[in-house]
């Protein structure tokens, strides 16, 4: 019986290669790039890194790591900053299996490519949010094996050029949104992948307008990449796929989860299962009102507040509290969070209690599990591209091009509403009231004055959306960060995880 | 013409000996005593000479002429030469023997109440270390012999009854056990083959012997156990006081709530809640063992008889902790039934069947970190006894910890089968099949109940996790056996061998959501819903083996011994599938030779050299070169629709090879005055080649950590025990020693001379351990500290050119080394800190017996080993309000205490003074009473009025006394398994999260046989 006993099959196991030869098998490899990428928690540094919000909580040492990261002070056993960055890698460590493993695969061609398609643009979205925040990062695009697992940090402009090599593939491969089948509503498209690649060409431009990160002597040819966000943006609005929402008020409510307006969006629902099958929103809680539902992570602070004019409805849209006291018809209280208007750390930053009011949740729509909540976290939307068009534009020296397409969200969000529920006792049948006196003029300005205008507006349209950080360091605006010094003498960088350092050499960032 | 003698046996103690084998000298004539240590035989004319003979004493020969009754003394045969010692596949005697091999009798497992043989030789055996890896009731014993051979599994082989039965024998009753051997080096285990790398221990149990009656055996105890020292805590009072004080030091404000919180405890000096008490109880142990054993022997043909052996265990704990509960059921047939002079035939039956919760640990979810870190300022629990948050410490309430394990079951059933043909060929040739076949059950069900603390401690909709699991397995081994001696001076034995094995397992698991909370309702069938995913796990696994040993003696002076075993594995593909694995070892009795013997010295003396090769594949998993997939927590919605993903969760490691064991051994085997005192002494090299060991992964490849061969270890060692015995008078005692030292060091690790690995992960605190060349295996890698700035102006001078080495400090703080004095204080700073490793154990047994009474007991201890206190991350700071060590109020402060031996307090940490440093490394040496046991046993005379032959009572402590500065629970702890989820054991050892301690116990015992 020698060879029956030690020729056995090995049960329930596969090689990536067999597992994937298999469209449905490719599908779930894929799920698995989506669902790493679906819980980036990225409002923690793209909002509490900026100006426009406070980390929050109970206390200031309610999940500490978050205000070490806003300030600067993290240490390389940062849970945020190590959480995000394993977070991230797990996405491309599985995307890259798909685009390694798919290529001999020997079903449907055209589906191949989609999938292949897809996976690059999840690899570059996560390249690019790792190079934002750490800086030249290992470049890991083969299937490891036991005998090759150093890979030493790569230089930034090598990470970039991965990430545009990716995504110009991804704008070959994918469909455009309509192309899609229904079913398949929630996958990234040829609109998505321009998208991001015209916001990912911008924040390249950062290695030229910030002084801080010019230690990494990167050169930049920003006129062309100027030249190229104008084209891809063009290529959006021309493609007639997109278009924006009627009402701002709209964008952020589960009825306007993938409307016209949406290029990308992380798709969440509520299910049965709270854990491992869990694809609900864990954001939300965070996000919400302690003395109502939530955690009151994510404070918006009066420099965001006082940005709004009083006639902007963007602004009741942006942030609820105590100056717009009503959340689904429900007058709301502010005591969890008074502490921040006394504590050292927080009080020169707010005058009110306030919390983000695109991702507060009607209570109809909560879950008892903070981490199966519903509605999808908007990552691209079509006023974005707008803004992104015009600030190209500007620099390719078409400003009246420029202020056209500012004017386009500004005439959209003048024509806008309050949010849903904003009158005390709407409870059952809210309504979107009309927002009385509503004035948001045309821009005029132009030369440096426009530019500042349009940075002014994308942070009023975008803000609380996980993009204001990202913009000022790429805009060199670096003063308005909370914690300038600190910010430079880390060259503007996260710590990268103390294991990878001390076990797997990779340098330090400065400051660390 | 014929005639009767008739006599009694007795041992020197003058109880009546049963099963003493009579033999008419020359003859197949024989009877064996019964009992009351009665015989009776039939003679012939010619009959000369009975031979009495028993295992443990000298035999007797006694002349019959003219001698109707002949009762005999056994003298004890301490030297036990003729002994015959149970070996890999066979048996033989201790003075041929060539390996390093320790034995224990079951009479030593009596004196130990314990469900767990393998506790009974803690101390016993030099060169093995012992340790219960908790006291959590079932929990296994972590057994190392000869040190740690790898990183990854160092476990032993366990042998039960001749078949290789993995790394456990819980289902084995110590009621039932004859003797325990350890084979120890290579020689002894090379025959083992693939299974044999980290030593074998062999266990035979009890069979029945022919006798006119059967003979009942009845064991039980009682005890009752307690946590042995609770550890001091700052009762509420000294909590706020240190968290005001923190906040003050930081120049920061607490939450008003809490303040208020505080001010109130300080204004009524209240104590608080002691936590331990909350989830601490006195715990319970009880077993009755009965047993019948017997045989029966043809008249017409004495070589024609039948024997067997019943025995029913049933055994049943209540932890210290409470809800931790365990119960097992066992029983155990063995029959044997011999033809003829030449073909024998057994089956062997054994049914098990346990039950236990679970006992959450991880420094986050455990009761006992729990119990330990939650404030004393909260009670969880309101006026009306409904459990409630624990308001300052951010945490589980501990309570419902414990509530919550209530509604865990874990059931095992399981059975063996186990049948055998031995036909002896000729005279000297002989051939045996074994086969076995085992088959087991689990079924594991976890309720958690919904509830609401608050918005971060709830669970919505309750659960119901269920998992059915099945394994199976058979194993077939055929041996010949060849003995002979020539010319009364050459004695051979040659053994051929073959085993063949296989297992499968499988099963699946399921969680229905929403299932009432009714115990008799909680079932899966009544859930509202269920999780979409279903799991499943299946395996197999085989080997195929062939083996051989001879072994030749001249003049019972010069043995040696040559094994060899050709051993395969699915666990490994393609050319690395197959091993070959020899040993060779020799012997000299000094004792035989007339030079030696004019030294009047000795009454034994045997030199012993021996060298083997061995393979470990108990750390590799079979289809180490395909990938398993995985889906958990990968799912997408598209379209409003969750999705399922998938995919690969480890990196193939086709090249995957055995890892190999080679273990030198010289030893020497003394006896002195007439065979009163026997010294045994051995020096051992055991290096372990090609360890198989889980290699770290960067943080930018998550997956799980591969298996790789990589690196070397060397465990060098000497090991001596003695044994003193002696009858003087009415006193019988013996007292025994041992002694080991061994070594332990990394000699290469992959080619890269730099390469290590980081273990032992505590989370938030990060790995504590490194394996690297030149060191023991996981060592404790951390900073250095050098106490406490106590002014301004030691803080100035912690600089370097001017600027401060550590600028977040405050007087108060903890000073770091900068050892590499680069000006601050970075991951470069680390350095050795001590480790799990001891620098020697030792044991220490004693008995007394005199008249009815017996006294015995056994210290163990180990010594120059480090304990990693994790514990310490909370308890050395109040940060997050967490409770901390009574200790902590000597804190330094500048104004009030400016000579407290311990750093301010503070909540922020700026300073980092919670890393991982000195301040958790502290001294884990011990020696531990770890049993006592005062017995009598009542007079004959007395309990055979009531049919009883023997009546002993007897009390006995388990953990009295323990001599140790660790300041944790217990400084006996098993390695670190928990928070290290991707880790191996071996690379936590000596790292203690809160373990569950084991407890003091009193027991009440009563064994009786009629």
């Amino acid at each position: 019986c020698g060879d029956s006993v030690l020729e056995l099959d090995n049960l329930g196991t596969q090689t990536a290669e067999v597992y994937f030869n298999d469209p449905e098998n490719a599908l779930a490899g894929l799920n698995a790039c989506y669902s790493s990428v679906s819980k980036d928690e990225y409002f923690v540094y793209g909002d509490i890194m900026s100006d426009d919000a406070l980390k929050g909580g109970s206390d200031l040492f309610d999940w500490v790591d978050r205000e070490h990261i806003r300030t600067f002070k993290a240490n390389p056993g940062n849970s945020v900053s190590n959480g995000t960055w394993s977070l991230l890698y797990t996405g491309i460590v599985r995307c890259n299996e798909i685009i390694n493993s798919l290529p001999t695969a020997t079903f449907d061609p055209e589906l191949k490519e989609r999938i292949i398609g897809e996976a690059k643009f999840l690899r570059a979205y996560s390249y690019s949010k790792l190079v934002a925040l750490f800086g030249g990062v290992p470049l890991v695009t083969a299937d490891y094996s036991v005998d090759n697992l150093e890979e030493p940090r790569s230089s930034e402009d090598a990470v970039y050029a991965l990430i545009k090599t990716d995504l110009d593939d991804a704008i070959d491969a994918l469909p455009e949104k309509s192309r899609y089948a229904e079913s398949d509503l929630g996958r990234v498209t040829k609109g998505a992948a321009r998208a991001l690649k015209a916001r990912v060409l911008m924040q390249e431009t950062s290695y030229h307008y910030n002084s801080a990160l010019a230690f990494g002597s990167y050169p930049v040819a920003v006129a062309d990449i100027w030249n190229e966000v104008y084209e891809l943006t063009s290529d959006i609005v021309e493609s007639g796929e997109y278009a924006l929402a009627a009402n701002f008020a709209t964008n952020f409510e589960i009825e306007g989860e993938n409307n016209i307006e949406s290029i990308f969006e992380i798709q969440h629902k509520t299910t049965n299962n709270d854990w491992g099958e869990s694809v609900g929103n864990t954001t939300v809680v965070q996000m919400g009102n302690r003395d109502d539902w939530g955690w009151c992570f994510n404070l918006p602070t009066d420099d965001l507040y006082n940005a709004y004019g009083s006639a902007d409805p963007r602004r009741e849209c942006t942030i609820y509290g105590e100056e717009f006291n009503v959340l689904y018809g429900v007058e709301q209280a502010w005591s969890k969070q008074e502490w921040t208007l006394s504590h050292e750390s927080t009080k020169d930053f707010v005058t009110a209690c306030r919390l983000n009011r695109k991702y507060a949740l009607a209570p109809e729509n909560r879950h008892g599990n903070h981490n199966n909540q519903p509605n999808n976290k908007r990552i691209i939307r079509y006023a974005d591209v707008l803004l992104m068009h015009a600030e190209a534009a500007y620099y390719k020296g078409l400003e009246s091009e420029a202020r056209d397409y500012v004017n386009m969200v500004r005439a959209r969000a003048e024509a806008s509403t309050y949010p849903l529920g904003s009158a005390v006792g709407q409870t059952s049948s809210y309504t979107y009231d009309l927002y009385p006196g509503a004035s948001v003029p045309q821009v005029v300005e132009s030369g440096s004055d426009l530019l500042e205008a349009i940075w002014k507006e994308r942070r009023l349209e975008l803000a609380m959306e996980g993009i204001r950080y990202f913009d000022l360091v790429r805009t060199g605006r670096t003063d308005l960060l909370p914690y300038e010094s600190d910010y430079t003498s880390h060259a503007g960088l996260l710590p990268i995880p103390v294991g990878d350092v001390n076990t797997f050499g990779l340098t330090q960032n400065p400051g660390y | 013409q014929s005639r009767t003698v008739t006599g009694v046996v007795l041992d020197e103690s003058k109880l009546p000996l049963a099963g003493v084998t009579v033999v008419v000298k020359g003859t197949t004539n024989g009877t064996v005593t019964n009992i009351d240590g009665q015989y009776e035989i039939s003679l012939s004319e010619s009959d000369q000479v009975l031979v009495f003979s028993f295992i443990g004493f000298v035999d007797q020969e006694i002349g019959v002429e003219g001698k109707n009754n002949i009762d005999v003394v056994l003298k004890t045969d301490l030297v036990g030469l003729d002994e015959v010692v149970v070996v890999g596949y066979g048996t033989m005697k201790k003075s041929d023997l060539t390996g390093a091999v320790a034995s224990v009798s079951g009479d030593d497992l009596e004196k130990v109440a314990s469900n767990r043989p393998v506790e009974a030789m803690q101390g016993r055996v030099a060169g093995v270390s012992i340790t219960k890896s908790s006291g959590n009731p079932g929990a296994g014993m972590k057994v190392r012999i000869r040190g740690v051979g790898s990183t990854n599994n160092s476990d032993p082989l366990y042998v039960i009854d001749g078949i290789p039965s993995g790394s456990d024998m819980e289902h084995v009753a110590p009621e039932d056990i004859e003797s325990i051997e350890v084979l120890k080096d290579a020689s002894a285990t090379a025959i083992y083959g693939n299974k044999g790398a980290n030593g074998v221990i062999i266990v035979t149990t009890k069979s029945g012997s022919v006798s006119d009656k059967p003979v009942f055996s009845f064991n039980a105890y009682y005890g009752l156990g307690e946590v042995a020292d609770p550890i001091d805590l700052l009762n509420a009072n000294q909590q706020g006081q240190l968290i005001l004080e923190a906040a003050a030091n930081d120049g920061i404000s607490i939450p008003s709530n809490l303040e208020n919180r505080i001010n109130y405890v300080l204004a009524n000096d209240y104590h608080g809640t002691d936590w331990q008490d909350e989830i601490f109880r006195t715990g319970k142990q009880q077993n009755y063992n009965l047993s019948v054993r017997g045989g029966m022997q043809s008249s017409a043909n004495p070589d024609r008889k039948l024997t067997y052996s019943v025995s029913g265990t049933y055994y049943d704990e209540e932890g210290v902790v409470e809800n931790t509960n365990f119960t097992k059921y066992m029983l155990n047939t063995k029959t044997e039934y011999q033809f003829n002079k030449r073909v024998q035939v057994g089956l062997q039956v054994d049914l098990f069947h346990k039950e236990n919760g679970n006992f959450p640990q991880g420094l986050y979810g455990g009761p006992i970190p729990l119990a330990l870190t939650t404030s004393p300022m909260d009670s969880g629990i309101d006026s009306n006894g409904n459990l409630v948050e624990t308001p300052t410490t951010f945490g589980q309430n501990p309570r419902l910890v414990i509530d919550h394990m209530q509604y865990a079951e874990n059931t095992t059933n399981s059975y063996g089968v186990r049948g055998w043909l031995g036909i002896d060929i000729t005279d000297d040739l002989n051939f045996k099949t074994t086969i076995n076949l085992s088959r087991g059950y689990t079924h594991n069900k976890d309720y958690r109940p919904s509830y609401y603390l608050n918005e971060n401690f709830y669970r919505t909709d309750s659960e119901l996790y269920e998992a059915r699991g099945e394994w199976y397995s058979w194993t077939w081994i055929n041996l010949l056996n060849y003995s002979k001696t020539f010319a009364e001076k050459h004695k051979v034995i040659a053994t051929l061998g073959h085993e063949s094995s296989k297992d499968q397992n499988a099963g699946f698991s399921g969680t229905g959501i929403n299932v009432p909370q009714e115990e008799m309702l909680r079932y899966l069938n009544l859930a509202k819903t269920y999780k979409e995913q279903l799991g499943s796990w299946q395996g197999e696994g085989g080997t195929e083996s062939y083996f051989a040993r001879a072994f030749y003696s001249f003049e019972d002076k010069y043995m040696i011994t040559g094994t060899a075993r050709y051993d395969g594995s699915n666990k490994f593909s393609g050319d690395n599938k197959w091993g070959f694995f020899p040993s060779l070892g020799a012997s000299w009795r000094a004792t035989e030779e007339e030079f030696i013997k004019d030294l009047k010295l000795f009454s034994n003396l045997k030199v012993r050299a021996g060298w083997g090769r061995v393979g470990n594949q108990a750390s590799a998993q079979a289809g180490s070169d395909v990938a398993n997939i995985g889906n958990y927590g990968m799912y997408y919605v598209f379209n409003d629709v969750a999705y399922k993903g998938g995919t690969t969760t480890n990196i193939p490691t086709p090249d995957l090879k055995w890892e190999i064991v080679e273990t030198t051994n010289v030893g020497v085997d003394m006896g002195f005055l007439n065979g009163d005192l026997n010294v045994t002494a051995d020096y051992f090299i055991k290096d372990t080649k090609d360890m198989i060991t889980r290699v770290a992964l960067p943080g930018y490849y998550p997956k799980d950590r591969p298996n790789a061969n990589i690196g070397t270890v060397r465990n060098e060692g000497f090991e001596i025990s003695a044994n003193y015995g002696k009858t003087i008078g009415d006193v019988r005692f013996n007292i025994g020693g041992n002694f080991s030292y061994i070594t332990n060091e990394v000699r290469k690790l992959n080619s890269d001379p730099e390469a290590f690995i980081d273990g032992g992960y505590i989370s938030k605190l990060g790995n504590t351990t490194r394996t690297e060349a030149g060191r023991e295996i996981a060592y404790f890698y951390g900073y250095q500290t050098d106490g406490i700035f106590r002014t301004e102006a030691e803080l100035a001078a912690h600089s370097k050119d001017g600027s401060a080495i550590q600028p977040s400090a405050k007087v108060g703080d903890v000073r770091f080394l900068d050892r590499n004095g680069n000006g601050v204080i970075d991951a470069d700073d680390r350095t050795y800190l001590g480790s799990g490793t001891p620098d020697f154990i030792y044991g220490l047994n004693f008995s007394v017996e005199y008249k009815g009474f017996d006294l015995s007991g056994n210290f163990y201890g180990v010594y120059g080993n480090e304990i990693v206190n994790g514990m310490n991350i909370f308890a050395l700071e109040v940060k997050d309000y967490r409770n901390a060590y009574a200790s902590r109020m000597d804190r330094f402060h500048p104004d009030n205490n400016p000579n407290g031996s311990q750093p301010r307090v503070t909540l922020s940490d700026n300073n980092n003074n919670t890393q991982f440093s000195d301040r958790y490394v502290e001294d884990g040496s011990y020696l531990r009473l770890k049993n006592v046991q005062l017995g009598y046993t009542f007079p004959k005379s007395l309990t055979q009025k009531f049919k009883i032959d023997k009546l002993r009572l007897y009390v006995s402590g388990q953990n009295l006394l323990t001599f140790t500065d660790y300041s944790g629970y217990d400084p006996e702890i098993g390695d670190l398994t928990h928070d290290a989820s991707s880790d191996a054991s071996s690379l936590g050892v000596g790292v203690d999260l809160g373990n569950y301690p084991q407890p003091r116990l009193i027991y009440f015992g009563v064994n009786a046989t009629f």
